[in-house]
């Protein structure tokens, strides 16, 4: 085919959703490598409205992306070969909780087929498990708006093999097993969602319906996170106005993560034993956020923190909070001491526009004497004289018990 | 067909009018939306486009209002049409993205779509540099940036 060259670069000069119109039309794998062109191109995924991942050669490269290296070949069947890599690299933080909750339900069921892939003991390393992720997230991030899917039969059965274990469930109850495979799910979600009903064939050949289950995820504008992965669906579905997350296991998906444009809301519970490494890039990729609600201001030093908190102080990267919209803050369990005292003086130095903070101080109730109140007096007067970034902010300091 | 005798003008960026059958101007989305409104000028502007992106779409939408009115045969017709279609979107690149933003404005589907595929099928198969040569598009990362977004999405450049 000759193709004649052009003088100007008008073709990025196209409206975004003429240019997603045009990725549409062309193989996935094709679209999502247009993003090198330029910077014009980079985001532009996100507006395809159709997927094709029908070529063979995409959908064996996802899987080989998300297998190579952690899998016995000799594995039978897709089912191992991506289940218990993924279990075993991304998730075996929760496997015990896995395997807990599916002894419980073996009880009740007796009916569990599952195998013993995720029983032998492992070592997990917390640097070891941001690799694998990312582009996930970005394929999930990118195919948000889609409105068709074309999965070819091959890709199509390696997705339901691959779903057995996540099918028979109370999605609520067993959620995290269920979003082991999300990156698979979203494939049925999609699915689903033109169909409206689908029958998952699980691994013992019953068949099982998730339909009234998925229903239900797609009408939620709260969604209580006990596990970040049901974040991507949630903003899969876009729908989410307030989030509450598991700082623990979000932080796995720190990379590439989309921006929530949705999100009003967002609350968490520190722990002293994580960082808040995954704080900054929410609050980055939170354009609208309004409230942060934060359990407990101690956590885990770490030299990934990045700005939000004071960890390590990095003096010429610009604040995260400074840009920040909340208005909002809401702390509770707040003991006055040194650090979160200086946490606190972060906050308001730099969230410019905070209306309201609210601080949650927790006191000790359980003896009625003079040394509590004193104690109670001076958090609270030290926390009145930090400097303030805002105007005229709404400072409400109130005691909670314990 | 009662309807396709009313006449409407629609005026071009240059001030240009084209007078064209109520049927054919409904084909542009806008103008359909325009006239559902209430707005019963007999003349409409059409400002962002110009006479000849304008004349081009007129040229298309008569087609395939043409077309659709005739009954029977229809199997033949949309032969002919496609072969239309064709030949109709087969003009020099910068003409055709500026029939894709007057289709895209004016929300003619139809040859937003031809046009958008047209594009497709040019990009496809070919290599991210031969793109960015072919339509001039100037490669604004540097080449870490560059890299990163490489990495971003490494599946889509294996082979």
């Amino acid at each position: 085919m000759s193709v004649q060259r052009v003088s100007t670069d008008s073709i990025s000069s196209l409206p975004d959703e003429v240019l997603g119109k045009v990725l549409s039309l062309l193989p996935t794998k094709q679209a999502a490598s247009t993003s090198v062109l330029s910077k014009r191109w980079r985001n532009l995924l996100s507006l395809v409205d159709s997927l094709d991942l029908s070529d063979d050669a995409t959908a064996t490269a996802h899987s080989r992306r998300f297998s190579s290296g952690q899998l016995d070949p000799h594995c039978p069947g897709a089912k191992k070969l991506l289940g218990t890599s993924l279990r075993e690299r991304v998730y075996p933080r929760y496997r015990n909780k896995v395997l807990r909750e599916r002894h419980a339900r073996q009880d009740e069921e007796e009916k569990d087929d599952d195998d013993d892939s995720v029983s032998d003991e492992h070592e997990y390393d917390d640097d070891d498990n941001d690799d694998i992720l990312p582009d996930v997230t970005n394929l999930v991030a990118g195919i948000i708006n889609v409105k068709t899917l074309h999965l070819s039969p091959k890709s199509l059965e390696v997705s339901f093999v691959i779903c057995p274990s996540a099918t028979c469930v109370n999605l609520n109850k067993h959620i995290s097993e269920l979003l082991i495979f999300y990156y698979f799910n979203i494939f049925i979600f999609l699915f689903y969602l033109k169909k409206k009903k689908i029958n998952i064939w699980t691994n013992c050949g019953r068949p099982c319906v998730m339909g009234p289950a998925l229903a239900c995820l797609n009408r939620f504008t709260t969604v209580k996170l006990e596990e970040a992965v049901l974040l991507v669906i949630a903003f899969f579905f876009f729908v989410c106005d307030k989030i509450m997350i598991n700082l623990q296991v979000f932080h796995l998906y720190c990379k590439s993560m989309p921006v929530f444009h949705k999100l009003l809301t967002l609350s968490f519970e520190s722990d002293k034993e994580r960082g808040w490494q995954v704080v900054p890039l929410l609050l980055n990729n939170s354009p609208n956020l309004e409230t942060l609600v934060i359990k407990g201001l101690v956590h885990r030093v770490t030299d990934r923190c990045g700005d939000a908190c004071v960890c390590v102080a990095k003096e010429e990267e610009v604040c995260c909070l400074s840009t920040c919209q909340v208005k909002v803050l809401k702390v509770s369990g707040y003991r006055g001491t040194r650090r979160e005292l200086n946490q606190m003086k972060h906050f308001l130095g730099n969230l410019k526009c905070l209306e309201t903070v609210k601080v949650g101080v927790e006191v000790e109730n359980h003896r009625e004497d003079k040394n509590v109140n004193k104690n109670y007096q001076r958090i609270t007067n030290a926390l009145t004289k930090l400097p303030i970034a805002s105007s005229n902010p709404f400072l409400l300091i109130y005691p909670l018990c314990n | 067909m009662s309807e396709s005798n009313k006449k409407i003008s629609l005026i071009s960026s240059e001030g240009e009018a084209f007078e064209v059958s109520e049927a054919v101007a409904r084909e542009f989305e806008i103008v359909a939306h325009m006239l559902e409104d209430g707005c019963s000028g007999s003349s409409i502007p059409i400002t962002t486009v110009d006479s000849n992106i304008l004349g081009k779409v007129i040229e298309y939408c008569t087609k395939h209002v043409e077309v659709g009115n005739v009954e029977g045969n229809s199997e033949k017709a949309e032969k002919d049409l496609e072969e239309f279609d064709k030949r109709f979107i087969a003009v020099e690149m910068n003409t055709l993205f500026s029939l894709i933003l007057a289709a895209n404005y004016l929300n003619v589907k139809g040859l937003l779509n031809i046009g958008c595929q047209k594009v497709a099928d040019t990009i496809k198969d070919m290599k991210p540099e031969e793109v960015r040569s072919i339509f001039n598009i100037e490669n604004d990362y540097t080449p870490a940036e560059e890299e990163v977004v490489r990495k971003e999405n490494e599946w889509a450049f294996q082979p």
